[in-house]
């Protein structure tokens, strides 16, 4: 006991040891509960304890509340049985006169070296003892299971004796937050392990056990918690699912619901697989800080994060059952990388490497960097701003009437700020419904607006049945739920009427949506139909699941209480003929149920046709980047990197780093300091043309808002909605006042004669929503609206055809240029029934006046881009701004609607020059400016 | 389970209805009461109170819903450890759904300026709305909101509470207070309201900025040139409203000032750290 093991990973190099043995502590896992003790000595073990209880009481008191508010929401929901509580033991770090303590003097020698942890426990009678029977439990759970902890995990990183402390009377909650205390050391140079009194002994075998993963990894846990907690989770729902590795008596069907309730996340994990997980730690400083009283929201995500990566690492046991037992064994001898992540993936892929017996290697049919980046919850970036999370859970108990598709639909709305603290935002969300066809579906009132207070609000829809007639098979559709707070938006992909309803009670267990072939549809051509289909790997056992409308669903006895990895298949079937796959993904899963968003050519890489250019450019992405980080993505150094976002709530831009990462449907200013031509993006793509719109949420205000899609995307592919209403044309939108009259994109001007890039530029009117270009558009209304990008699905009837703005008689340009890059333009026109002034339906905004950029407007009773008048009238002000004096410009007028007939006699003043001029479609004057504007009059009057 | 979620589907009904005509002379009140320390429900519940009718407030969701007497202003929420809360609106008049009003341990002050966007003029009369408190600007355009929930040991639930400005003619825009109190007033930076008549999309992102005046002539013209380690890297030429902006990577740098007939000024940039800092330098040209 407490001799330190001797032996050594020999495949260590001496170097590596050498720096092992003079490295003083690891950084620390960013989720420990660091301890200042001062410079307490052994000697004051009692004081030290004393500090340690009331700091660790008080950080963990906020989370344990926050999280009882999410277990009480899963028992409500019928995910978790009473008596679940949430596991989370938890890791301590002492810190003695500014130093970590992280382990026994000499566990650099036993670092994986092969011993045991060997519990002590407190002589009867001492304050700190168990009673004895339930001594004896913890000693029968560790006996029984360390053979397969070994096996599982290795080897601890610092074996020898481990002091379990009865801390019944000091850990918080055990309604809300079961789990013991970890510390690699207790002040007295000893490992130890503070743990309560559960009642249950299935509760007591799940957080000792998973609290004594966390004693393996010992001072070498990963300063992340997607690993160093995804590898506890990972392990401790391996170990307790196995009965061999539990003693007897224990009631392995509680255990099977703890884990799924609270561990096991891989039913729904394609589901909540989202950007807002993604972090270098799973509970925000500031929320493990604050103590909380009774009650309370979910706070934030926390809760979901630790799922996630248990089951994240659990998929990569289920295919590579040495994983965690290599991988560890490996990284002990070198745990100085456990902060860095391209070191550990590439430890990965080796590990994977050896235990496939050749290169090539794959998790889930993927290379492993590629596996891991397109997991969430493992991305350890630290992301500002706000975010949306939303979670779906299947009600699939208690149906009646016409209960059809029925979710409970969770969000959780945050902000992330400095030093990752995170905010419980509150904020008001419109669910919106689409059934397959993205046709807008209305449930019930209450289901149109979501309240969300501290972070959290839920709607409980039922989806209603709206393509079954008469008899025949079940018309399950793919349902979409667009769920947008502000200008954040996120969205569920879900199977109505696929898993459970009222008509069919019995719930499916193999069920999900696909995106880009919908198998049957109603109304469709009836030789066309579909199946997904789930194969057992390595075997051939397999199950079709109908394709009906984009949705399946089937009842399986494949998936079961054993891992398993699957192969799924998308098949078309033509004739009653099967085809080729059109799609195909491997996974792990585990437990009964599997729900999945099948999403044909999801994965894509987004080249802009230019790459990015050097200086100033308005740009974003038809893709949701892997690489979360800004600066990464662009390539450039953190604090080189200029990237902003207007936000109207604070009149002002947003920018890097205190910006959000690049997402789907939402412009960017960029700053590049040289040309990338090469440029590309790599990512998810949201939408499907011809199957799955994207929907872009804007605030009141100004939005800087791209096209979701890679190809240009018309107005009249487009709907918009404001909260209840039904979806209505732009056009539409326009004239009811909801939008403002243009979207304006941007165009760099000439190059800053200083940095040699363009610093500034113009905005002008856009005629379609461009690809990989950032717009601006303008909401009129309080509430916000959703704009809904669905090219090739075909919107209301009515959409179609209709001009999105009255038809003026004509329409021209003045464009007003230097002959070569500076450019800039008004436009004007005559038409019927309109009039003098602005006229919010048919005039515009003027673009904004940038530094270095020629620009024009119209002088009115407020600056104008645009200015359709009456034919009775006819006469427009110009100024032109931001010229240089002495440079040469030209004006040029074209007709854009029209032609010469349809003008009368136009003609151009040149106020400031003294001179007049003739104009007709493209008829040029030119005037040298004498200041940095300069003053022009279009008149047109009189017939020709 | 099943039980449960149909009585809090019940009760999101009940939220959810809205219109009609009350009850015996009466009209239907319905909102919902939050705890600034969770965010959720307060817990023990509190009673919602408008004129005589009082209810205790839902433990789950703190939903309240009261038949009033037409006219009624102001609500009353007692709460057994929370300070007694009052809130004002606009007399009811038929069925109302009323919002969300927040308790808690302590209250601040929240004072603010509301201000034109373009012109930076003070604008009177805009309604102000947080935590179910609501205030009217002055003619300086400011507001004070007393009484507002707060609890010191838990902000982060206070900071994530999006408050409203709303004036006709004028887009609504929302704010938070992520101010820490001094002396329990929380002062908010001013709010700029955009008129819905302002056709300007917003002008180019920088973080270095100012306005440069020129003792006697119109600031057009003037050149505003940012030098690093004395080279030149970037130009700005003012217009008439003698604003520069300009956008760069944080550095330290040199900006000059010129404009013919007049004194050239160089001042140097300090505290630009970080790309998203915004400096603020102004100037006066005084002539030769």
């Amino acid at each position: 006991m407490g001799k330190p093991a001797m032996s050594v990973n020999l495949r260590t190099p001496l170097s590596a040891l050498l720096l092992l043995l003079s490295a003083t502590v690891l950084a620390s896992p960013r989720s420990a509960i660091v301890v200042d003790i001062g410079s307490r000595g052994p000697a004051q073990a009692e004081e030290i304890r004393r500090i340690v209880v009331a700091e660790v009481r008080a950080e963990t008191q906020a989370a344990d509340r926050l999280a009882a508010g999410y277990v009480d929401s899963l028992r409500e929901a019928g995910v978790a049985p009473d008596g679940v509580p949430f596991s989370a033991p938890r890791v301590v770090l002492l810190r003695r006169n500014g130093r970590l303590l992280t382990g026994s003097s000499g566990m650099a020698l036993s670092r994986g070296g092969g011993s045991d942890l060997v519990l002590q426990f407190r002589p009867d009678g001492h304050q700190n003892a168990f009673p004895t029977s339930y001594r004896q439990l913890l000693e029968s759970v560790f006996d029984t299971a360390r053979p397969h902890m070994n096996a599982l995990f290795g080897m601890p990183f610092t074996g020898g004796p481990v002091r379990v402390d009865n801390m019944d009377a000091s850990i918080g909650d055990r309604d809300a937050v079961a789990g013991g205390i970890f510390l690699p050391d207790d002040g007295t140079g000893m490992a130890a392990i503070w743990f309560p009194v559960y009642t249950a002994p299935e509760t007591t075998a799940v957080n000792f056990i998973h609290t004594l993963y966390l004693a393996y990894m010992g001072g070498a846990l990963f300063q992340f918690d997607a690993w160093s907690e995804g590898f506890a989770r990972a392990a401790t729902m391996t170990t307790v699912r196995n009965p061999n590795a539990l003693p007897a008596r224990m009631d392995m069907e509680f255990i099977g619901q703890v884990v799924e309730a609270t561990y096991d996340t891989s039913a729904h994990y394609d589901w909540y697989n989202q950007p807002p997980l993604a972090n270098d730690r799973f509970i925000a400083p500031n929320l493990k800080d604050l103590p909380l009283p009774p009650g309370g929201s979910l706070g934030g995500i926390y809760l979901m994060r630790y799922m996630m990566a248990g089951t994240a690492w659990a998929k990569v046991t289920t295919e590579w059952p040495g994983f965690l037992s290599t991988f560890l064994q490996q990284y002990y001898a070198d745990p100085s990388i456990g902060g860095n992540v391209p070191a550990l993936v590439a430890l990965a892929q080796s590990t994977i490497n050896t235990l496939n017996g050749g290169p090539g290697a794959t998790v889930e049919g993927l290379p492993f960097a590629e596996w891991y980046r397109r997991q969430y919850v493992l991305n350890t970036t630290v992301s500002r701003g706000k975010k949306v999370f939303v979670q779906a859970i299947p009600i699939t108990f208690g149906l009646g009437g016409n209960d059809f598709g029925v979710f409970a639909i969770w969000v959780t709305y945050f902000a992330t700020a400095a030093g990752g603290n995170e905010v419980l935002l509150s904020g008001t969300c419109f669910p919106i419904y689409w059934d397959s066809t993205f046709a807008r579906l209305f449930t019930t009132g209450q289901d149109d607006r979501m309240d969300i207070a501290a972070a959290f609000g839920s709607v409980t829809p039922n989806l209603p049945d709206v393509f079954n007639v008469g008899s025949g098979p079940t018309q399950w559709y793919r349902a979409t739920i667009d769920l947008p707070v502000l200008d954040q938006i996120a969205r569920a992909i879900l199977p109505a009427g696929a898993i459970a309803t009222a008509q069919s009670p019995t719930p499916k267990n193999f069920y999900g949506s696909v995106i880009g072939f919908d198998g049957a549809k109603v109304g469709g051509d009836p030789n066309v139909t579909g199946k997904v289909r789930l194969t057992v790997l390595p075997g051939a056992n397999s199950v079709d699941a109908p394709l009906r409308n984009g949705a399946f669903g089937v009842q399986t006895n494949l998936l079961g209480s054993a891992p398993v990895r699957v192969r799924v298949d998308v098949i078309p079937v033509f004739n009653n003929v099967e085809q080729a796959p059109v799609h195909t993904e491997f996974m792990s899963v585990w437990g009964d149920r599997l729900g999945l968003v099948l999403h044909i050519g999801e994965f894509a890489t987004y080249s802009p046709p230019s790459g990015l250019v050097a200086g100033i450019q308005a740009v974003g992405f038809p893709v949701r980047p892997f690489e979360m980080s800004t600066a990464a993505l662009l390539g450039l150094p953190s604090n080189q990197t200029l990237v902003a976002r207007w936000k109207q709530e604070r009149f002002d831009y947003e920018r890097w780093p205190s910006l959000e990462p690049f997402d789907v449907g939402e412009g960017f200013y960029v700053r590049m300091p040289s040309a990338a031509p090469g440029f590309q993006v790599s990512g998810r793509r949201l939408g499907k043309e011809g199957f799955l719109p994207v929907t872009v949420a804007l605030q009141p205000g100004w939005n800087q808002v791209v096209n979701p899609f890679p190809n240009d995307v018309l107005f009249s592919d487009l709907t918009v909605q404001r909260g209840a209403d039904f979806p209505t044309t732009w056009s539409a939108a326009i004239s009811s006042g909801w939008l403002g009259t243009d979207v304006f994109q941007f165009t760099p001007g000439s190059p800053d004669p200083h940095s040699g890039v363009p610093e500034g530029g113009t905005l002008s009117p856009a005629s379609v929503f461009p690809a990989g270009r950032a717009v601006f558009v303008r909401v009129l209304v309080s509430e916000g609206l959703s704009i809904t990008f669905r090219p090739g699905v075909l919107g209301p009837a009515q959409d179609r055809g209709r001009r999105w703005r009255p038809a003026p008689t004509w329409t021209g340009s003045l464009i007003i240029d230097n002959y070569r890059n500076e450019r800039s333009a008004v436009e004007v026109g005559q038409a019927m029934n309109h009039r003098r002034g602005v006229d919010l339906g048919v005039d515009s905004e003027m673009p904004p006046i940038w530094g270095g950029a020629t620009q024009a407007f119209i002088a009115s009773s407020v600056p104008l881009y645009r200015d359709i008048q009456a034919p009775s009238e006819g006469s427009w002000d110009i100024l032109v701004t931001g010229l240089r004096p002495g440079h040469v410009y030209r004006a040029t007028f074209r007709l854009s609607l029209g032609s010469n007939r349809d003008i009368l006699l136009l003609t151009l003043d040149d106020v400031d020059g003294r001179r007049s001029y003739r104009m007709r479609d493209g008829w040029s004057i030119t005037f040298r400016a004498r200041d940095v504007t300069h003053r022009l009059r279009l008149r047109n009057g009189g017939r020709r | 389970m099943r039980a449960l979620l149909l009585l809090v589907l019940c009760l999101t009904l009940l939220w959810g209805c809205g219109g009609g005509g009350g009850t015996g002379g009466t009209v239907r009140a319905d909102g919902r009461v939050l705890s600034v320390s969770t965010g959720g429900a307060p817990n023990p519940p509190a009673t919602a109170q408008i004129g005589s009718a009082s209810a205790p407030t839902q433990s789950d969701s703190g939903v309240f819903i009261l038949n009033v007497a037409p006219g009624a202003t102001t609500l009353v929420v007692l709460h057994p450890v929370f300070p007694t809360f009052t809130f004002t609106f606009p007399p009811i008049t038929t069925d109302t759904t009323l919002g969300d009003f927040w308790i808690g341990p302590e209250t601040v002050t929240i004072v603010g300026t509301v201000i034109h966007s373009q012109t930076s003029e003070p604008i009177p009369d805009a309604l102000v709305l947080f935590a179910g408190k609501r205030a009217t600007t002055n003619q300086d355009g400011e507001f004070t909101l007393t009484g507002v929930a707060y609890d010191s040991q838990n902000d982060f639930v206070f900071q994530g509470i999006l408050g409203t400005v709303q004036k006709s003619g004028f887009l609504t825009t929302q704010f938070t207070a992520n101010q820490n109190p001094v002396g329990g007033v929380i002062t908010l930076p001013a709010i700029l309201l955009a008129p819905v008549s302002d056709p300007n999309p917003p002008g180019p992102p920088y973080n270095l900025w100012g306005v440069v005046t020129v003792q006697g002539e119109p600031p057009t013209g003037t050149i505003v040139t940012l030098l690093d380690s004395g080279t030149p890297i970037r130009r700005y030429n003012v217009g008439s409203d003698g604003r520069y902006f300009l956008w760069a990577v944080p550095g330290a740098y040199v900006l000059r000032f010129e404009k013919a007939g007049f004194q050239t000024v160089d001042v140097t940039v300090t505290g630009f750290d970080s790309p998203d800092d915004v400096i603020r330098n102004d100037v006066t040209l005084v002539p030769n």
